[in-house]
């Protein structure tokens, strides 16, 4: 009886605290533009993306894209943080920068850019774990801005 | 270079997400209410006032992250 009371105390905290994953994975696509005229994209990606959230502001993210039409692969992997509502989980805004890399230079150099990222959880109660947002990067070398409009669908969390 | 200062550099490519997400609402006019909100949204978190704020907070943040004290949270935006 003992046992089961000292378990009690020690599983229930534990399962109603419902404490955020710290790492987050997500598959998603993205339509691509990168040569500044918003009329049919540069291109269309699939891939997927990552996130460690380390503190309420701060968060490691990464990601790694197929280019379908130029058929390249690229990624990139830096630091993001938010700059709205922290206890707001379906809206949020961040600005970060990220190491960039891919097997087609001309298109996406390799180089650190700066980023500017919106994200939303449209239904928050049917479907949460799928996010749409959008991005805009800034290269600080090649002085290269590209924009993504994207969808994620987060399918593990730990 | 300090942390307010390097706030200010990374909101460098925020006009031009602003620009498409314009472009967006003129495509689809049903979105627009909507976008008009993150377009706000964008522009009132690149503010000084907000930068400052975010500022403020994240040396704490940065101490307990080198503690190995993790605090996560959720945040759409780190999906994309």
């Amino acid at each position: 009886m003992r046992t089961w009371l000292l378990l009690a105390v020690l599983v229930v905290p534990s399962v109603t605290l419902a404490e955020e994953p710290a790492i987050k994975l997500y598959a998603g696509g993205n339509a691509i533009w990168y040569d500044g005229v918003y009329d049919l994209p540069s291109d269309f990606e699939l891939g997927g993306s990552g996130r460690a959230s380390l503190s309420p502001h701060i968060s490691l993210v990464s990601g790694v894209y197929y280019g379908i039409d130029h058929s390249y692969l690229r990624g990139a992997a830096g630091l993001r943080m938010t700059a709205t509502d922290v206890n707001d989980p379906d809206f949020s805004v961040g600005f970060g920068i990220a190491r960039h890399a891919s097997t087609e230079p001309a298109i996406r150099p390799e180089e650190w850019a700066t980023d500017a990222t919106v994200g939303w959880r449209p239904w928050p109660v049917t479907m949460p774990k799928v996010v749409v947002g959008a991005q805009g990067s800034y290269g600080l070398t090649s002085r290269q801005a590209s924009l993504l409009a994207g969808l994620r669908y987060e399918f593990a969390a730990f | 270079m300090t942390i307010l200062e390097a706030l200010l550099k990374l909101t460098g490519s925020m006009p031009g997400l602003v620009t498409l997400l314009e472009a967006a609402a003129l495509a689809a006019p049903d979105l627009k209410p909507k976008i008009d909100q993150w377009i706000q949204a964008l522009t009132q978190s690149a503010s000084k006032d907000n930068l400052v704020s975010l500022a403020a907070a994240l040396p704490a943040e940065i101490a307990r992250i080198a503690q190995f004290k993790v605090d996560p949270h959720s945040h759409p935006s780190d999906a994309i």
